[in-house]
C-alpha cells in the first residue's frame, strides 16, 4: 500500500530523475563541449596532438584577424539592436500600443514566420546591385548603370547585414514592448505625468521609455547575445573580411587545412567567454530584479 | 471522539514551527484556532490533511492512526485561503470533481452536485468557469466541492481572509447554516478574534508553535494573550 | 499627428506583408531580367514540380517536418518532467540558469564543439544526429519556458486534488496536464519552430547529408538559382506563418483565459 512516506520518497526519486536528465542533456554536452575545445586548443587531443603546445593560441592572438571579427560582430550587434530598439519603442509610443490590440495585430507577428537564412535571401535580393531598391532606383532615373548603385550587401560596413537584423529584430520588440506597454500600465503612468504638467516628449524621455528599457533589458542582452553569434546572415551578406565570429569560426574548423582547427576551437572558447560574461551580467540583473 | 492529535512536532530548517501539539475534537464540532501569521496554523492542518510529515506525533482519526496514510487516503479536506478552483473547469464540474474521482455513477452525480448548487445559492452559475466568479462565489465553490464528498473532517485556513467585510459576513454565515445542515466536523483557523468566536464551537488559540485550548469562551476572553479583552475595550471606549 | 497615423499603420502592415508576397511572386517567376522591376513571365511549374519531388523539395518537406515534431514532442515532454524536478529542487535559481547558458551560445559553434562527440557515436551525417543536435539546445529552451507553470497555485492544486481522494495518476490526468495544456501546446509549437527554422547546426552535424529545407535554400542561393531558392523559402515560411497564427488565436487565448 502507499504510504506517506513512500509518496514522498517517490517524489523525491522522481525530482532526482529530472535533475539526472538534466545533467545528462544540458549539463553535460555544454560542460564536454568546452572542456574538449580547451584540450584541443591547447594541443592536449586532436589529429596533430603532440601535448601541450600554446602555439596555435599564440598564432591566432598574433594575428589581428580574432580581436577584428570579434570587434566587427559586437559593432553589427550594437548597431543592429540600437536602429531596432528605436524604431520599436518609438512605433509603441505613437501607437500607444494598439497596433497589438487593433484587427491588425497578427500582422507584426508575420516576420517572425521568417527565419534567419530566408531574411537574408530577401534581403539579398532586395539590396544587392540587381535586386529591387537598384531596379526602383533605375526606373526613376537615380542611376543609369549598375555601378552607380552602392554596396548595401558583402559590404565593409556589414549595412546588409545590419538591415536584416533590423528587420527580423523590429517586429519583435515591437511586440514585446507594446505587450509591456500595457502590463506596466504606462498609459496611465503618462496621464498621471500629464495631469502633473508634462510635455509628450518630457513623458517619452523620464518615464515610458525608461520604463520600457529598464523592463526589457534582460531580454535586449539576450537578443544582443544572439546577433553577435548569428550565422546565416552573416554568411549570405557578409563579405571576407572580417567576418562575423560565427563565421570565421566555421571557416576554420570546416577547412582542409588541419592547423586551422585548434584555432577553430580556440575562437570558439573566447566567443563562449563572451557570451558567458554577458549572460552573467543579465543574470545577476535578473538575479536583483526577482530579489 | 473524531479527532485525537498527539504530540506532533515540526521544524523547518532547524526552527520549531509546532511543538508537542495536542487537541481533540468531537463530532459534529468545530474547533476555532485563533493565531497570528507565522504561528503555525497552516502547517498543523496541512499535517492533519497528510500533505505535510509531522517530525513526531500521532493523528488519530476515527480511533485509527492515520500517520502513514496519504492524502488522498485521508478523506480529509483541506481548504486554503485562496480559493482555487481548477481553472479548465466550470462550477459544476469543480463541485462534482470528488465524486468523478471515485467513479460515481452520471445519475448521482448530477442529483448530488445540483442539490448542492441550490443550497449554495449558485445553481444559476453552474456553467461559468472560475474567472467569470466574483471572490465570494469562488468560496462557495470551494466550499462546494469539500462538502460533496461528505468528508469526516473539513480544515478551513482562513477561508474568508481575502473577502470584503460584507461578504465576509454572508459567507461565515453560510458556513454555520451548512455546518449543521451537513453535520460537519471541522477545524477554522483564522487570525480574526471575532471570527473565531463566532465560528467555534470550541476555541484554541496558537502562539509560536504552541497550543492553547480553552473550556470555553469565557476563559478564552479573559486570557490577556489572545487580544479579546482589548477589542471590547475598544469598542467600549469608542 | 492622429492624421499620420492610418497612412503610418498602411505602410508598416505593407512592409510587414512584402516578403511574403516577394517570395511567392519569385517562386512563380519566369525570368527576372535587370532592370524590369517585375518578372517577366510567371508559372505555376516548379510548384506542380514539387508534388513530383523534382529537386528533391518533398523529401526536404519530409525531412523538416519529422525532425521537427520528433524534436518538439520530445523536449516538450522532457523539458516539463525537468522543470517540475528543478522547482522541487532547493537550488532551482542555479539550475534554471545553466539553462540559459546552452541556449545563449549560436547553435552553429556549440554544434562544432558537439561535433567530435556525433563523430565518436557515429551520430555524424545521421538523422538522428540532427535530431538529438536539436534536442540539445531545444531542451533547455522548454525547461526555461515550462519552468514558470511549477508555481505555488499549481502545487496548491495538486494538494487540493489529493485532499479530494485523487491519487498522483488521478491528478496527472485530470488536473495537471489539462491546467498545463495551453503552455505545453505553446512549447511545442515554439520547439517545432526552432528545429524548422534551424541551418547551421543542421549543416554541421547532418555533414550536408540530412537535407532540410533551410539547407535546399542555401544551396540554391549558393547556385544563384532564386527562383528555387524563393519556392523552398515560401515552403518554409507559409507553414510558419500559419502555425504562428494558430498559437497567438487559439494557444495564448485559451491560456489566458484559463487565469
Amino acid at each position: 500500500m502507499m504510504t506517506l512516506e513512500n509518496m514522498l520518497l517517490n517524489n523525491k526519486k522522481a525530482s532526482f530523475l529530472g535533475i539526472l536528465c538534466f545533467m545528462l542533456l544540458v549539463v553535460l554536452p555544454f560542460a564536454g563541449s568546452l572542456i574538449y575545445a580547451i584540450l584541443y586548443s591547447f594541443g592536449l587531443t586532436g589529429i596533430l596532438s603532440k601535448g601541450f603546445t600554446t602555439t596555435h593560441v599564440s598564432g591566432l592572438l598574433n594575428n589581428k584577424e580574432m580581436f577584428f571579427s570579434l570587434f566587427y560582430s559586437f559593432y553589427i550587434a550594437i548597431c543592429s539592436m540600437f536602429i531596432s530598439l528605436l524604431l520599436a519603442i518609438a512605433s509603441v509610443l505613437f501607437f500607444k500600443a494598439s497596433i497589438t490590440k487593433s484587427k491588425w495585430s497578427v500582422f507584426p507577428y508575420l516576420p517572425l514566420a521568417l527565419p534567419a537564412i530566408v531574411t537574408a535571401f530577401i534581403s539579398l535580393q532586395v539590396f544587392n546591385k540587381t535586386g529591387v531598391v537598384s531596379r526602383m532606383f533605375y526606373q526613376i532615373h537615380i542611376i543609369s548603370d549598375l555601378s552607380q548603385f552602392p554596396d548595401m550587401v558583402n559590404d565593409k560596413l556589414g549595412v546588409g547585414i545590419i538591415i536584416t537584423h533590423v528587420l527580423m529584430a523590429t517586429p519583435f520588440f515591437l511586440i514585446f514592448f507594446s505587450n509591456m506597454y500595457e502590463a506596466e500600465n504606462v498609459k496611465a503612468l503618462s496621464s498621471v505625468a500629464k495631469s502633473l504638467g508634462a510635455s509628450s516628449i518630457k513623458i517619452a524621455e523620464k518615464i515610458a521609455i525608461p520604463l520600457l528599457l529598464k523592463n526589457g533589458l534582460n531580454t535586449i542582452l539576450l537578443y544582443l547575445i544572439f546577433v553577435f553569434g548569428s550565422y546565416e546572415i552573416p554568411l549570405i551578406l557578409g563579405q571576407q573580411s572580417p567576418q562575423m565570429i560565427s563565421v570565421l569560426i566555421v571557416r576554420k574548423m570546416q577547412r582542409y587545412n588541419l592547423m586551422d582547427i585548434p584555432q577553430g576551437y580556440f575562437l570558439s572558447l573566447v566567443y563562449s567567454i563572451a557570451v558567458i560574461l554577458l549572460l552573467a551580467v543579465f543574470l545577476k540583473s535578473k538575479k536583483q530584479a526577482v530579489s | 471522539m473524531l479527532l485525537d492529535i498527539r504530540h506532533i512536532s515540526k521544524q523547518f530548517s532547524e526552527e520549531p514551527v509546532l511543538k508537542d501539539i495536542c487537541l481533540t475534537l468531537q463530532e459534529n464540532h468545530t474547533l476555532s484556532i485563533l493565531g497570528k501569521s507565522g504561528s503555525g496554523k497552516s502547517t498543523l492542518l496541512k499535517i492533519i490533511a497528510g500533505l505535510v510529515l509531522q517530525d513526531s506525533g500521532e493523528i488519530i482519526l476515527k480511533g485509527t492512526n492515520i500517520n502513514t496514510l496519504p492524502a488522498n487516503r485521508r478523506h480529509i479536506v483541506y481548504m486554503s485561503q485562496e480559493p482555487l478552483l481548477f481553472p479548465h473547469l466550470n462550477v459544476f464540474e469543480n463541485i462534482a470533481f470528488g465524486l468523478r474521482i471515485n467513479n460515481e455513477k452520471k445519475a448521482v452525480v448530477e442529483q448530488k452536485v445540483n442539490e448542492l448548487l441550490t443550497s449554495l445559492g449558485l445553481f444559476s452559475h453552474h456553467k461559468k468557469m472560475p474567472r467569470q466568479l466574483s471572490g465570494g462565489q469562488k468560496q462557495r465553490v470551494n466550499f462546494g466541492r469539500s462538502l460533496i464528498i461528505n468528508p469526516p473532517l473539513l480544515l478551513l485556513d482562513e477561508p474568508f481572509g481575502n473577502l470584503d467585510t460584507q461578504t465576509r459576513a454572508e459567507m461565515q454565515q453560510l458556513f454555520k447554516q451548512v455546518s449543521k445542515e451537513f453535520n460537519i466536523t471541522s477545524i477554522f483557523v483564522t487570525h480574526d478574534i471575532k471570527e473565531a468566536l463566532l465560528m467555534g464551537d470550541n476555541i484554541a488559540y496558537m502562539n509560536t508553535g504552541k497550543l492553547i485550548i480553552y473550556d470555553n469562551k469565557k476563559s478564552f476572553i479573559s486570557d490577556s494573550n489572545t487580544g479579546a479583552q482589548k477589542e471590547i475595550t475598544f469598542w467600549q471606549n469608542l | 499627428m492622429k492624421l499620420l497615423k492610418q497612412p503610418i499603420v498602411f505602410l508598416m502592415l505593407l512592409v510587414f506583408m512584402m516578403p511574403f508576397a516577394f517570395l511567392f511572386v519569385l517562386s512563380i517567376a519566369n525570368g527576372w531580367k535587370f532592370p524590369h522591376l517585375l518578372p517577366s513571365g510567371y508559372s505555376t511549374d516548379r510548384w506542380s514540380g514539387l508534388i513530383e519531388n523534382s529537386g528533391g523539395l518533398l523529401q526536404s518537406l519530409q525531412l523538416s517536418s519529422m525532425i521537427g515534431l520528433i524534436v518538439a514532442i520530445f523536449s516538450t515532454i522532457t523539458g516539463f518532467m525537468i522543470s517540475r524536478s528543478i522547482s522541487l529542487h532547493s537550488k532551482r535559481k542555479y539550475l534554471l540558469f545553466g539553462c540559459y547558458f546552452p541556449l545563449a551560445l549560436s547553435p552553429v559553434i556549440y554544434s562544432l564543439l558537439l561535433n567530435h562527440f556525433f563523430i565518436m557515436f557515429n551520430l555524424s551525417g545521421t538523422f538522428s544526429g540532427v535530431v538529438v543536435a536539436q534536442l540539445i539546445i531545444t531542451i533547455p529552451f522548454s525547461i526555461i519556458l515550462l519552468s514558470s507553470f511549477w508555481n505555488e497555485n499549481i502545487r496548491s492544486l495538486e494538494q487540493i486534488s489529493a485532499t479530494l481522494g485523487s491519487n498522483l495518476r488521478q491528478t496527472f490526468f485530470k488536473v495537471i496536464l489539462p491546467v498545463a495544456l495551453p503552455q505545453l501546446l505553446v512549447c511545442f509549437f515554439q520547439t517545432f519552430l526552432i528545429s524548422w527554422f534551424e541551418y547551421g547546426l543542421t549543416t554541421i552535424i547532418g555533414v550536408g547529408k540530412v537535407q532540410t529545407l533551410t539547407l535546399r535554400v542555401y544551396q540554391y542561393i549558393g547556385e544563384a538559382n532564386i527562383f528555387y531558392a524563393a519556392l523552398s523559402s515560401c515552403i518554409i515560411v507559409f507553414p510558419a506563418a500559419i502555425f504562428l497564427w494558430i498559437n497567438k488565436r487559439f494557444v495564448f487565448s485559451k491560456f489566458n483565459s484559463c487565469y
